[in-house]
């Protein structure tokens, strides 16, 4: 007697249930696609059943959708027949990092004072992987190549390293490409406020050259939400599903030296000439952010999206802790995008914390 | 598919493929100088999932 | 003080040395490439030895070996001159006596082992894998033509590889490297002489999936691969296919086939490596080869295993 083949999903593709829709994540090829409810029923609630025992669970009505189901996952490799579904376990939900802090934002502008070496210093001091710097003013770039080598007199355990830089004749594509070429441990520049269109350039292995043509001029440009920045990998999806998706691991100095989960966080601890980013990331409040789950965000624990989006608690539906980020123009009820974001609403927002973080003390 | 060719025969079946040098290095590994690694050189590791949200087309 | 001896470009040390800073446990890593000093003394008093031998809790012989030739070596001799290989040779002495005396002393506070990389022998554990009820595809060696052809006749399908290690001939304009396993045909045998050097042929082993393990000390950890879909990647997955990445996902071996690798790794001598495997369609489970100082990373990160972890923590336990 032949045993009845089970089909199984590849442990990479996960489904994932929203309000109106079921998606399949595909953490190993990077992608999603969406599912019909009957089939997230069948993968789910009949996981591990043969493919004989799922027709009958629904008295063999559906004989030939099932089968079509499953030959179509098939053909697009994402399930595969077995006669042996215990030696197939799911993908275990793990998540850890050797150190706690693993990303930073550093903000700088024109007026800003603190010290940027001693930020970086400290940086690596808690090995911290990777760091985004965001100029909002025109640099010089002997500055920035001064800064550059400055890492590796420290040996900085930082080693992954993006800088976001206004183009300006000081500092142009051609400066730019020379850095990538020359600091190994720059991953990326973004030149924003580029004349032309929005470009990638592979400047060397793994080496990256953005131009784009917005600029940005303050922290208040984050928190977008957006398909594009889905990270769509076993590493993003676990972590999404035990800690914040954007700000776990985060730690910022903002342009005026204060010490935030992030540049646009209204909550500061502490300011850098007086507190060492040590002590400020391990404030119980301050890790008490990394912890929220898109299981408990407004809207977004209803989104089928909730494991490879980004987050943004900065920037948040009625400035609520457990709002829906802003400047997400998705609704999972109905499972359509907004062609325009409330950017309305944001503006006024940002105006609003802008003056008040402005005024005196 | 990479050009194959047959250096070794009549010696030996075993046949070897010709890949002709890049200009894009395939090694990933840079030379980054970290105390953490103890190593001037280590391998290149990218984050995750984006550092911040500004970036879009 | 744990040491690990490993190559730079390798990114399981590289992880493993972040975990074992974040536990703080001192930890030295040996590059292969960088000389040590050292010292061995032997008289009728007894003897003595310093440099990596001394003052470890746990040895990990990652990848490579140390070098205890000057690295101004190069100064002098070209690496293809018969000195270079001469001095080499010498080398090889010194290390495998520190390499014994280290076993001795550290009682097994020490994984991973050059001279088991370089002893290790393709046909030897074929016969070893045999002598523990594992399945293993018929295989012949041969530098006769006649008996490739008898043995190709005999098994229809039939693939050859690499018996030792593969070709890698670096040259001006690209480099030369093994093409992996291939499949042959008795029409390959025409520009073939009648006396060759070694070839290396088995029956192509039909598969549902291939399956690769990783075994560190006491522990087993699989990842069942689908190149079978995938014409690039049918006959070996390291064809890679990287726009469309062969599936790799986490593999619970069964206790019957764990336990015969265990007895396999204890004859072979072997505190660690890695199993290739095939699944076929009848289900059975057919051994390859072991590679004692294979890659991991990959294995690694497509079944969220976190080995890095797990290795950092054998050595800090144990």
């Amino acid at each position: 007697m032949s045993v009845q083949p089970t089909y199984l999903l590849y442990a990479s593709c996960v489904p994932v249930s929203g309000a109106k829709r079921k998606i399949i994540c595909d953490l190993q090829r990077n992608g999603y696609v969406p599912i019909p409810d009957g089939l997230y029923e069948i993968l789910t609630r009949h996981r591990g059943k043969s493919h004989k025992d799922i027709k009958a669970a629904y008295e063999n009505k559906y004989d030939q959708i099932i089968d079509d189901y499953f030959k179509m996952l098939v053909q697009h490799e994402f399930a595969f027949a077995c006669t042996d579904p215990n030696l197939f376990p799911e993908l275990s939900l793990d998540w850890k990092a050797p150190f706690p802090v693993f990303n930073a934002i550093l903000d700088r502008d024109n007026n800003s004072a603190y010290d940027l070496r001693s930020a970086v210093s400290q940086l690596s001091g808690i090995n911290c992987k990777y760091l985004q710097l965001r100029f909002f003013d025109p640099i010089d770039g002997a500055a920035l190549t001064e800064l550059l080598q400055y890492f590796e007199t420290i040996r900085s355990a930082t080693i992954g390293l993006e800088v976001l830089v206004p183009a300006a004749p000081g500092f142009t594509s051609t400066d730019a490409r020379k850095l990538l070429s020359t600091f190994d441990r720059l991953n990326k520049i973004t030149l924003h406020g580029s004349p032309g269109e929005f470009s990638i350039e592979e400047v060397r292995n793994k080496r990256f050259l953005i131009s784009m043509p917005t600029s940005v001029d303050s922290e208040a440009h984050c928190g977008i939400i957006d398909p594009e920045l889905f990270s769509i990998n076993i590493k993003a999806f676990t972590e999404a599903k035990k800690f914040n998706s954007c700000l776990n691991g985060k730690i910022s100095v903002d342009r005026k030296g204060f010490i935030r989960n992030c540049p646009s966080m209204q909550e500061d601890f502490g300011h850098l000439d007086d507190t060492s980013l040590a002590e400020a990331s391990s404030h119980p409040d301050f890790r008490a952010r990394w912890q929220m789950t898109k299981d408990e965000v407004n809207v977004c624990r209803d989104c089928e999206f909730r494991y490879i989006c980004t987050d943004c608690r900065a920037y948040t539906q009625d400035n609520e802790a457990d709002g829906k980020p802003l400047k997400c123009g998705y609704d999972p009820y109905t499972g359509e995008w907004a062609s325009t974001a409330p950017s309305n609403r944001l503006r006024t927002r940002v105006r609003a914390q802008k003056t008040a973080s402005s005024s005196p003390a | 598919m990479q050009p194959e060719t047959t250096p070794f025969l009549p010696l030996t079946i075993q046949r070897a493929v010709f890949r002709p040098r890049k200009e894009k290095s395939p090694d990933l590994t840079v030379k980054i100088s970290s105390s953490l690694y103890q190593s001037k050189r280590v391998n290149q590791q990218v984050i995750h999932r984006p550092i911040s949200q500004m970036i879009k087309k | 003080m744990i040491t690990i001896v490993s190559e730079e470009q390798d990114i399981m040390t590289d992880l493993t040395m972040e975990w074992l800073a974040r536990r703080k446990t001192p930890t030295r890593r040996i590059q292969n490439y960088e000389p040590q000093t050292f010292r061995i003394e032997i008289d009728n008093g007894g003897s003595s030895a310093a440099g990596p031998i001394s003052g470890n809790s746990h040895y990990w012989t990652r990848r490579g070996k140390e070098n205890y030739i000057p690295a101004t070596i190069d100064h002098h001799f070209s690496e293809n001159l018969p000195v270079y290989r001469y001095l080499e040779q010498d080398e090889l002495v010194v290390s495998s006596y520190v390499e014994t005396k280290r076993k001795q002393q550290l009682n097994h506070h020490d994984t991973g082992s050059f001279f088991a990389e370089k002893k290790n022998n393709k046909l030897i554990n074929l016969e070893l894998a045999k002598s523990v009820h594992l399945l293993i595809p018929p295989t012949c060696v041969t530098n006769s033509k006649k008996v490739l052809a008898q043995f190709i006749r005999r098994h229809k399908q039939v693939i050859t590889k690499d018996l030792c290690a593969p070709v890698y001939l670096p040259g001006d304009k690209g480099t030369l490297t093994s093409s992996g396993v291939i499949s042959i045909g008795l029409s390959d045998l025409d520009a073939m002489a009648d006396n060759f050097a070694a070839v290396f042929v088995q029956e192509n082993i039909s598969k549902q999936f291939e399956i690769r393990c990783f075994l560190f000390r006491k522990t087993i950890f699989s990842m069942a691969i689908f190149s079978q879909n995938d014409q690039q990647t049918t006959t070996d997955f390291r064809n890679y296919n990287d726009a469309r990445p062969n599936r790799c996902v986490p593999f619970q071996l069964p206790p019957s086939i764990a336990s015969k690798l265990w007895k396999f790794m204890a004859l072979a001598e072997l505190d660690t490596g890695s199993i290739d495997l095939i699944y076929t369609p009848e289900g059975e489970f057919v051994f390859l080869e072991v590679n004692p100082m294979g890659q991991f990373h990959w294995l690694s990160e497509n079944c969220n295993y976190y080995l890095e972890h797990f290795i950092a923590d054998s050595f800090t336990n144990a």
